[in-house]
């Protein structure tokens, strides 16, 4: 049996039963949270932690599965985020409005994808998607018209569906809950079997892929698009969210929050992923700091890592467990 | 024939890699690919499977041209090869490694044809380890196992036995033979001479990049071009073939 919450694409690990009371513990902390939140601050946080764990997990799905190193996944949220704020605002259903957003980042990542996963690798690839992305931020700040502007688009409408509306932070909480478990789910179940073991192999050797009969850049190119849908989804929440969006979400920030999250828990570990993602979103808001400690705080990390742990924190982390497992026992 | 690599050039700057070697393969031989080391033999490898693109020259295969053809679409036709630095998918079980190499020609392995293949390459016991802790003769027979697990037409060995132990280059040429006999057409590159001799019928010999010996292997010892391209002319090659 696949283990869904830690099994890496392609391998299969067994399930251990003593993971489903850790599991319970997780889906009551992640249900109970509004309950025990001092002040909507604290939801904030909470809603903001998710909405990274989606975004983190959405990018992941390539760069874990594959190996590439991608820096235009910000851009994606960008576009769909935009798409999401530029139809709302202009009379369009937000639902079909989010929805539009999902296909924009869908097609814009088709579109790079198809010139610049068949030609490049490795380093120019990560510079040719940042290429990219520095497009995306320059055209939202420049694109007066439609963006307008460096001023962003503001007071963008949230989905209602019948009298049931996001109207509150807690239906936030829970509908940035549902989506980040969505992304999950289908993130795994998508890359499951055949398709796991295909991007696997295409990050572990791509030449003895390509030689065993792989058409590699189609199975980069999907795993590309379909990592943009998913960022498309998290995109078009972020602008009912926040009901505002500025060109600073195509910058460096954010691929730089989403490249510490899966250097820190290490490329296609997904428990790591979800961990890093919340303790770069948690840790600094406990220590009460701010945006630019949280940088600080990635960045130092990353460092750390590529020093002591070079593939990620989860690996190390897991060896270590399996390590006192074993001496317990004897 | 099967394969026909039709006057191939190589060239890497100012070095000709392949001077216009040609080479047919008909189905069913167990075809030697020997010179001496930088003679061009595994570049030869290289532009027939697509790893290479070549200056000039063409290469059919199975009656097609598949010369502008990119690689994965050469190995869904048929082309098999291993390479001489042995390669394999370190992070994948051996099972797993096996199963990919079928489903990437858009197969679907029965694990009984897993099994059978991963018992052929005697990896039994190490069906469900990772492939990256290995010895570096099981890592070559896995390989080989990548190779081979799509039912290729053609498989193009790139020194398989090399810097293995006797006993693994036994088994190893025993597969290989057994293979053979299954219908699959083998292409060895091999610097181990006795082994070249004993299990191929035919040898061509590489050397600056042209094929300066091609016919029966029993003819490679006294020809004159051969001994002199591999030890200059002083020396000749050792008489006897051991069994
Ligand atoms: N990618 C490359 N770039 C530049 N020169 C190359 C390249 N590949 C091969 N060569 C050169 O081409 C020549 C033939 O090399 P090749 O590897 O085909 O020889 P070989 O017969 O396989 O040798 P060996 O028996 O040592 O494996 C050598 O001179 C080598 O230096
Ligand atoms: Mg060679």
């Amino acid at each position: 049996m696949t283990d869904l919450a830690s099994g890496r694409a392609g391998t299969v690990q067994p399930t251990s039963p003593t993971k489903w009371p850790v599991r319970l513990a997780v889906a009551v902390a992640a249900l109970g949270f509004p309950f025990v939140v001092a002040n909507d601050y604290q939801l904030h946080v909470g809603i903001f932690a998710l909405f990274v764990v989606g975004i983190g997990i959405a990018y992941d799905s390539f760069v874990g599965a594959t190996g590439y190193r991608s820096f235009a996944h910000a851009a994606f949220l960008a576009v769909s985020a935009y798409a999401t704020a530029i139809l709302s605002t202009n009379g369009i259903d937000v639902g079909l409005a989010w929805l539009a957003g999902v296909v924009a980042s869908a097609v814009t990542a088709l579109a790079i994808g198809a010139v610049v996963l068949r030609r490049v690798r490795g380093f120019v690839f990560s510079i040719v998607t940042l290429g990219f992305g520095v497009i995306v931020y320059v055209v939202a700040n420049a694109w007066v018209e439609v963006t307008r502007g460096p001023q962003g688009i503001y007071q963008i409408p949230s989905l209602s569906i019948g009298t049931f509306g996001l109207n509150s932070l807690t239906r936030y909480y829970y509908a940035v809950l549902v989506l980040a478990m969505l992304v999950h789910i289908v993130s795994l179940l998508w890359l499951r079997g055949a398709r796991g073991r295909r991007l696997l192999a295409i990050r572990e050797n791509e030449d003895l892929a390509e030689a065993c009969g792989l058409n590699a850049y189609l199975a980069k190119l999907s795993a590309f698009v379909f990592s943009a849908v998913l960022m498309g989804v998290m995109g078009g929440f972020y602008a009912q969210y926040y009901t505002i969006v500025t060109p600073d979400l195509a910058w460096l920030q954010w691929i730089m929050l989403l490249m510490a999250i899966v250097v820190i828990a290490g490329p296609g570990h997904r428990i790591g992923v979800i961990c890093a993602s919340l303790f770069l979103v948690i840790g600094p808001e406990i220590l009460r700091a701010g945006q630019s400690f949280r940088e600080l705080l990635s960045g130092l990390l990353m460092l750390i890592t590529v020093l002591v742990s070079p593939e990620g924190w989860t690996p190390t982390i897991k060896r270590y467990l399996a390590r006192r497992r074993a001496a317990a026992r004897r | 024939m099967l394969l026909h690599a039709d006057n191939v050039r190589v060239r890497f700057g100012g070095v000709t890699a392949v001077d216009g070697a040609s080479l047919q393969v008909a189905a069913g031989e167990f075809l030697g690919l020997i010179g001496p080391n930088g003679s061009g033999k595994t570049t030869l490898f290289n532009s027939i499977t697509g790893d290479q693109k070549v200056s000039e020259g063409r290469i059919h295969f199975n009656g097609q041209d598949v010369t502008g053809w990119a690689k994965y679409k050469r190995a869904r036709a048929g082309l098999a090869r291993t390479y001489q630095n042995v390669q394999v998918f370190p992070e994948m079980l051996v099972t797993e490694n096996l199963i990919f190499a079928a489903e990437a020609r858009g197969q679907s392995p029965s694990p009984q044809r897993v099994r059978e293949l991963v018992d052929f390459l005697s990896l039994t016991h190490l069906a469900h380890e990772r492939a990256g802790n290995l010895s570096y003769g099981q890592k070559k027979l896995l390989s080989i196992g990548l190779a081979v697990i799509s039912d290729p037409q053609i498989l193009l060995l790139d020194e398989p036995m090399a810097a293995v132990n006797p006993v693994m280059v036994d088994l190893i040429a025993e597969r290989l033979d057994a293979l053979n006999k299954l219908g699959v057409t083998i292409v060895l590159v091999e610097h181990n001479l006795p082994i070249v001799l004993k299990h191929c019928s035919r040898v061509a010999v590489l050397n600056f990049g042209r094929i300066i010996y091609n016919g029966p292997a029993t003819g490679v010892r006294a020809d004159d071009g051969v001994a002199e391209a591999y030890l200059g002319r002083a020396y000749s090659l050792p008489a006897k073939v051991p069994s």
